[in-house]
């Protein structure tokens, strides 16, 4: 039992204080005033120069948010933000347009420079191995820099910033925005609706593969600016994408909400691969000062034989509100979810899936892993549903906790509702801790006890971190190194 | 407070006005709190998490009035539980309409056994059953709260220290109404500790008439304690079931459950079982099988909260026409409860396209040194498995029935006495030979 003991003593150890990437920038924001109103929504929409229509969808979006109560059948505890002291608008102020990255606020550079996306080494390595990733690099707000365009507009490929493409490409974001998820879907989406920002843009169009993989790095910074990004991404038929999405963010004292909206459109044929690292300020060793992240992610498989895969990596933020879903509506559509989640110190998680059969012959497959160490909470919560019609459905769900000391707490909530009986689900969960014997044989040859967890949690996470794209398998592996870093013995 | 409320829960809260059984001081401060709570929470709804797939409010359009006792005699019993329960050598009760009917019941003859019923219980104010009401948690469950209000009838049974009933206890409810009525019971049992009892509880209807029958029975089974229990119900299409099974288990107790459900209108069979001393075991099994618009939501809750306690489950569901099922496991693992070790299954086989089956199997785990796990399928008849059948001369429908009661029998193999098991396999096979 000393291995136990060691453990819980090293759990009792955290020191999420010494959270890396915590730090914040200064540069001199033009702001919206504080609070919501419908004068901030018009604010908003014009200092983007936005079209009438979208103006209209985003104060309906307020009206009906104002009507909507914030949701408490979750499985976290948090002081709920104040919807009026927080800032709504805030954009750096060397956007008017950089041509090249010299241009670039050099303070700007040096942020992401210690985040460690080295954008300049990137567009080099890009230029030299042929392997190439954009990013549309998101400074709290506003794009500020992207590159590649050029290469993709080769392909055809649209991906830009999503107030860019209301200014370029009106009816294709007038035809599918909100398609996937309502403007008054749910509290936090219909805040979205009515007062996001910015966000990324894709446009994949028939039977083009994307040349390259997509990355956006999304980054809080500013004082109580809550985050409200949408992402619109939509495969026409025969395409493919593959999108990244990881996400720091600076050591804050006040919590930082982040309410995105992410919506996937696959048509006929085509298939979505997105993944997620996400790394937000989790709080301090009380709690205290974390991120909030309230998302909402859907993707509609909309065209038969269509394919949306979500995989995601969850070490950061104090509360995740978080499931990625797939709507199975074109026959033979497949869904896939796959997941990691890490929560230590006071963090709480609570996300999941939902995989909603609607076609026929439609195939989802779950995998999630939860990780919970020190004195956090991580619940995995996730619907599989078959409709009537959606003959010969089938699901495979695999959920798996660990738990790291006896403070903390895993839990497995799915919903498994069968209409038909073609449909075949099976859902299978385990509860268990890094067992005695695993620690004793990882020790007995020659590991410490820290590598030896290491060892076993990313045996344990194993079949999820093998479906995440190459970029992002060496940073996951970094990523859960620092998340059990000092934490677990 | 403006609730708007539904004609039931309106005649339901006029029923409760005058309790059917009043007692001693405490019985009336429970009720009165029983009160508050259901004038609170009205009928579960699916707002309610733990309803969210059987909506009473809107599935209950009205309260039946209270059932008057009527006559029925030995042989309209036998008749009633077949050649094998009736032959069955036990100690019987029997309620007629919820009224423990001395004529009918025969439990003379073991020494540690005490049998009386609910209402001599509560008039003559017995010191041991003043725990009636304590095992369940009050606030949070409005038809355990109205079943506090309605009840008429029962039994309050205690086994004294080391008591071995010699042979099993039958609870034989049969419902003889001549139209719809209502029946509330409520079961309380102290188990002595080192106390051995085998309980085959059976819910039948004599006249074929819709009933809604509420019954709680509440087990304080103290340590060292190992009971089985049976309980079966087949009910009447347009009948409403409410059952609440709720223990709460002493130190190295043994508590076994298998609940068969065939049929019926709106069946919900709710457990709720506690472990409050270490190392104890419970196994909550059962099967059900669905024809017609029958509805049953089977949940469960396994709360440990002591160290190295044990929990099996294992549910069979078969649902054909428009038969829905429902499916809610819950295993917490309080903080502390080291070395728990807790597996629950639950399978389902449609045969349906109309059928439904939801499932919501979880986990709530505030301990690490565990072992818990859970897994949920549903299916339909293999193929293979079906031509496997075929391919050997077996006809179509004979193959179906012999893969159903394959399904069911891993379930049913579990209840350990022999007559009753062969009985509830017996009854299975009609259910899937009648159409």
């Amino acid at each position: 039992m000393a291995a136990v003991k060691e453990t819980i003593d090293h759990v009792k150890e955290i020191d999420v204080d010494k959270y890396k990437y915590g730090f914040s920038t200064d540069i001199e924001m033009v702001k919206a005033p504080k609070g919501l109103s419908e004068d901030i929504v018009k604010f908003i929409s014009a200092k983007k120069g936005e079209p009438e229509w979208m103006l209209e969808w985003r104060l309906d979006a307020y009206q009906r948010w104002l009507t909507m109560q914030e949701p408490e059948w979750a499985k976290v505890d948090y002081t709920k933000p104040d919807f009026q002291d927080l800032y709504y608008y805030a954009a750096p102020k060397s956007t008017e347009g950089p041509k090249s990255l010299d241009e670039v606020d050099p303070e700007l550079l040096a942020t992401y420079a210690k985040l460690g996306i080295p954008l300049k080494e990137q567009e080099v390595l890009a230029g030299v191995q042929g392997a190439k990733i954009a990013i549309d690099a998101v400074f709290d707000s506003v794009s500020v820099v992207t590159t590649f365009k050029d290469e993709l507009a080769k392909a055809g490929v649209i991906f830009c910033s999503i107030s860019e493409a209301l200014k370029e490409h009106p009816e294709l974001v007038k035809k599918y925005l909100g398609t996937v998820v309502p403007k008054s879907d749910n509290f936090y989406a219909t805040l979205n609706s009515a007062v996001f920002s910015d966000g990324s843009f894709v446009y994949i169009p028939p039977g083009v593969k994307c040349p390259m993989e997509l990355s956006t790095y999304f980054r809080i910074n500013e004082q109580n600016t809550g985050q409200f990004e949408r992402t619109l991404i939509i495969a026409d038929k025969g395409s493919y994408v593959s999108y990244l999405e990881g996400c720091t963010a600076p050591m804050r004292d006040e919590n930082q909400l982040h309410a995105a909206v992410v919506e996937l459109i696959a048509l006929e044929d085509a298939e979505i691969k997105y993944s997620t690292v996400q790394n937000w300020y989790p709080g301090d060793k009380d709690g205290k000062g974390g991120v909030y992240n309230f998302v909402t992610k859907r993707g509609d498989c909309r065209g038969n034989n269509s394919k949306i895969s979500w995989t995601q990596v969850e070490t950061g933020s104090a509360v995740t509100w978080k499931y990625p879903s797939c709507i199975l509506r074109g026959d033979n559509s497949q869904g896939e979810f796959y997941s990691i989640a890490i929560s230590n110190g006071k963090q709480q998680v609570d996300s999941g899936t939902k995989m909603i059969h609607l076609g026929k012959n439609t195939s989802s497959r779950i995998i999630s892993k939860g990780i919970s160490a020190g004195k956090s909470s991580n619940t995995y919560r996730g619907l599989v549903s078959a409709h009537k019609r959606a003959s010969n459905a089938r699901n495979f769900t695999q959920c798996d906790s660990l738990l790291i000391g006896d403070l903390c707490s895993a839990h497995t909530v799915p919903y498994i509702e069968a209409n038909n009986s073609s449909a075949t689900f099976e859902h299978e969960a385990t509860t268990s801790k890094i067992s005695d014997d695993q620690m004793f044989y990882a020790q007995a040859r020659g590991l410490n006890e820290e590598e030896a967890v290491a060892l076993i949690v990313n045996g344990f996470a194993r079949e999820v971190i093998q479906k995440l794209p190459m970029e992002f398998m060496a940073e996951t592996q970094r990523l859960i190194g620092i998340s059990l870093e000092g934490s677990v013995g | 407070m403006d609730v708007i409320r539904t004609e039931a829960e309106k005649s339901f809260l006029s029923q409760s006005e005058q309790p059917a059984l009043t007692g001693p001081s405490w019985l009336e401060d429970l009720q009165s709190t029983a009160r508050t709570e259901f004038e609170t929470l009205g009928l579960p709804n699916r707002r309610v998490e733990e309803w969210k797939y059987t909506d009473l409010r809107a599935l209950v359009k009205e309260a039946y009035q209270p059932a008057k006792s009527s006559d029925v005699s030995k042989a309209q019993v036998d008749e009633l539980l077949g050649a094998e329960l009736a032959g069955l050598d036990s100690y019987r009760l029997v309620f007629v309409d919820g009224q423990l009917s001395d004529a009918l019941s025969d439990f003379e003859g073991c020494s540690g056994l005490e049998v009386l019923s609910l209402k001599a219980a509560l008039e003559g104010d017995v010191s041991w059953v003043k725990e009636i009401g304590s095992v369940q948690q009050t606030g949070r469950d409005a038809v355990q709260a109205l079943n506090l209000l309605m009840m008429q009838g029962g039994a309050a049974i205690r086994l004294a220290e080391k008591t071995e009933v010699n042979k099993p206890l039958q609870l034989i409810f049969v419902s003889a109404v001549e139209g719809p009525s209502s029946v509330a019971s409520r079961l309380y049992f102290e188990i002595g500790a080192a106390a051995k009892v085998e309980i085959i509880e059976s819910h039948l209807s004599l006249n074929d008439q819709a009933t809604q029958t509420n019954v709680v029975a509440e087990l304080n089974v103290s340590d060292w304690a190992r009971v089985r229990h049976v309980k079966f119900t087949q009910d009447h299409a347009d009948s409403v079931h409410l059952s609440n099974v709720i223990g709460r288990l002493g130190k190295e107790t043994d508590y076994g459950l298998f609940q068969v459900t065939l049929d019926g209108g709106i069946t919900r069979n709710q457990v709720e079982i506690r472990y409050d001393g270490d190392d104890a075991k419970a196994d909550i099994s059962g099967a059900a099988l669905l024809n017609g618009k029958s509805h049953a939501d089977l949940t469960l809750v396994m709360d440990h909260a002591a160290l190295g306690c044990e929990s099996r489950e294992l549910f069979k569901t078969v649902l054909n026409g428009e038969g829905r099922a429902v499916f809610q496991g819950k295993v917490i693992v309080q903080p502390g409860a080291q070395k728990t070790d807790g597996s629950m299954m639950s399978k389902a086989l449609l045969l349906s396209d109309d059928a439904e089956f939801d499932s919501k199997p979880e986990l709530e785990i505030y301990a690490d040194d565990v072992l818990c796990g859970h897994g949920a399928t549903t299916g339909q008849i293999d193929d293979e498995l079906l031509f496997y059948l075929k391919a050997r001369g077996i006809s179509d429908k004979e193959a179906r029935a012999l893969l159903i009661q394959a399904f069911v029998g891993e379930a049913l193999e579990l209840i350990e006495n022999d007559v009753v098991r062969d009985f509830l396999i017996e009854r299975t096979v009609a259910w899937y030979e009648k159409d």
